[in-house]
């Protein structure tokens, strides 16, 4: 475990800058991105919220992580991609949009349901008795399930006969439209980011246990309030545009922290790279799958890519982690 | 530098697990605190260090109760090894001691001449230099000991809290750990230390506080803990006591 984390960096970096050399030089289905309006219009954004969701989910589920203390920890298994998509799905369908003192009112609301399902589920964990692996999981699992029920619930009772568009937000989909999106997500995860950096060394010392974290001079429940707050706000950003893409939050800090070790001063940083790299990576290749296998100009959501990539890896956590309490 | 608890009693799960307990730690005293099993001696430490909230009585800390301090501010006077460590143990031993130093740093700074200078200091007096590179997980129980003490060391404080610090280690490394303590007292550091084994405090001197289903049953030098009546009424078990010509004094289960 552990190479130098210099070379991890420049390793990650030079990913990143093929990722984006092959997105606009793969295109979609046929047309390259080099057309000047589609370019403005689709791919940059496009291409830049990938980025954006994979930096986010990837830091949000290190955080999740570090936080509970459990390896199976990110915003999707945590429930809380679910939450903030039956928050942002709510005023979506029954408000259609809109600004509140000047904030997106479908982040707001994608942010009060991720806030509001890491609570439940956290409560429901520590209720019986801390921090079991298992009950977490449980409680993110059952809470994501009930939110998707609720969505379902939602467009059955709103008659909304355009269910496919909402299908393809509800498995994950980076196609968005225009540059309002990005910035909109870029003005909360900017907050998140920069109090995630500041967190840093609570992070570790909370994940190297909370006595020894009070002990240090940590203030141990302001701190998990400050990071609840920007994890669930990192996850709402994104699924608010996104929806829901899962697994990008538990694979990405695992293989960090296996190649720069677990200190988040490195870790962080090397999370948000490995995600701004990855994600636009599994858009480039869903996107195009559809047209390279079968000549059809039919995108495939980015989610089903990631759920089959990161649910394999995530069986493979579950076969070989070591103990229940510390097997991160 | 004092520590002060006036008439302690603290609930845990609805249960009292201290009650009317009084204790002065002042500069460069060494305080064991012993105890059978459920005592309260690791609610009486977390109670001192503000940890634990108090339904009565009161924690002061140089004259301040320790509920108006910030937990910084109490990290920079107390360090705290607890016994039981539930977190993740794949950080580095470099890691783990470097968390010491975080009272004196502000979120974005890294280590100062001064922070490596403390770090440095800790692991020469544990003897820690071969390990920095380690993680923790593929050390033995005694070396994550010192570890812990190293880390809290970084602290540069005054007052040391150990919980049961030479628990489940072999003699070699109890040996040590104990010698590692005796150099902090002759530093003039002061100790508080919950122990099991009572040659600890015997070997360590100084006083011993003895708790008892919450309460403080015996306050006092610890040679008189060679009084096997007293150690009875303590743990409710019969001791024999030893104290050779030499002044080597021990105390040894009587079965």
């Amino acid at each position: 475990m552990g190479m130098r984390p210099r070379y991890v960096f420049l390793l990650l970096f030079v990913c990143w800058l093929a990722v984006i050399l092959a997105t606009v030089g793969v295109g979609m289905f046929g047309i390259s991105f080099f057309d000047p309006a589609i370019f403005q219009q689709l791919s940059l954004p496009r291409l830049m919220m990938g980025m954006l969701a994979g930096a986010s989910l990837a830091v949000a589920g290190a955080m999740f992580q570090a936080l509970f203390r459990n390896p199976l920890a990110s915003p999707y298994t945590l429930g809380v991609s679910s939450g903030a998509s039956l928050g942002a799905a709510v005023i979506f369908i029954f408000v259609g949009g809109g600004l509140w003192y000047g904030m997106p009112l479908v982040s707001l609301a994608a942010f009060a349901g991720a806030l509001g399902c890491v609570t439940l589920v956290y409560a429901i964990a520590h209720s019986r008795g801390g921090h079991s692996v298992g009950t977490l999981l449980l409680a993110g699992i059952v809470i994501g399930m009930i939110c998707s029920a609720l969505i379902v619930l939602v467009l059955f009772l709103a008659e909304r006969h355009d269910l496919s568009a909402v299908l393809q937000w509800m498995m994950g989909s980076l196609e968005i439209v225009g540059f309002n999106p990005v910035n909109e997500a870029l003005a909360m995860i900017a907050l998140a980011g920069g109090l995630a950096a500041y967190l840093h060394r609570d992070l570790d010392l909370l994940m190297m246990g909370e006595t020894v974290a009070a002990g240090r001079g940590v203030p141990v429940r302001q701190t998990r309030a400050l990071i609840y707050f920007s994890a669930s706000l990192l996850t709402a950003g994104i699924v608010a545009h996104c929806g829901p893409i899962g697994f990008v939050g538990l694979l990405i800090p695992h293989i960090m922290r296996f190649l720069v070790g677990p200190s988040h001063r490195y870790l962080l940083p090397a999370c948000a790279l490995a995600g701004a790299a990855f994600l636009p990576l599994c858009d480039l290749l869903a996107r195009n799958a559809m047209w390279w296998l079968r000549g059809e100009s039919r995108q495939m959501p980015v989610g089903v890519l990631t759920n089959l990539v990161g649910g394999g890896f995530f069986i493979y956590l579950l076969l070989t982690r070591r103990d229940d309490r510390s097997g991160l | 530098m004092s520590i002060t608890a006036e008439n302690l009693t603290v609930h845990r799960l609805g249960r009292p697990v201290l009650r009317d307990v009084s204790l002065r730690i002042g500069e460069g005293d060494c305080i064991c605190v012993i105890g059978p099993n459920g005592a309260g001696k690791s609610s009486l430490m977390a109670a001192l260090l503000g940890l634990l909230p108090v339904s009565d009585g009161a924690v002061l800390m140089d004259g301040t109760p320790i509920c108006r301090l910030s937990r910084r501010a109490i990290a920079r006077r107390v360090a705290y090894v607890p016994q039981i460590h539930e977190g993740y143990m794949g950080f580095r031993v470099r890691e783990i001691v470097e968390s010491g130093r975080y009272a004196y740093l502000d979120p974005l700074d890294s280590l100062s001449e001064e922070d490596r200078r403390a770090i440095g200091e800790a692991v020469e007096a544990c003897r820690i230099e071969t390990l920095l590179d380690r993680p923790l997980d593929t050390l033995s129980g005694g070396e994550r000991q010192k570890v812990w003490i190293a880390a809290a060391l970084a602290q540069q404080t005054s007052m040391l809290f150990l919980d049961e610090p030479t628990n489940a280690l072999d003699p070699a490394h109890q040996a040590e750990l104990i010698r590692i303590m005796r150099g902090f007292l002759a530093a003039g550091k002061t100790l508080l230390v919950i122990c099991h084994d009572l040659n600890l405090p015997l070997m360590l001197g100084g006083r011993v506080l003895a708790l008892r289903e919450g309460q403080a049953v015996f306050a006092g030098p610890v040679e008189d803990l060679l009084d096997t009546d007293r150690l009875r009424d303590i743990f409710h078990t019969d001791f024999v006591t030893h104290h050779a010509t030499d002044g080597h004094k021990s105390v040894q289960l009587k079965l």
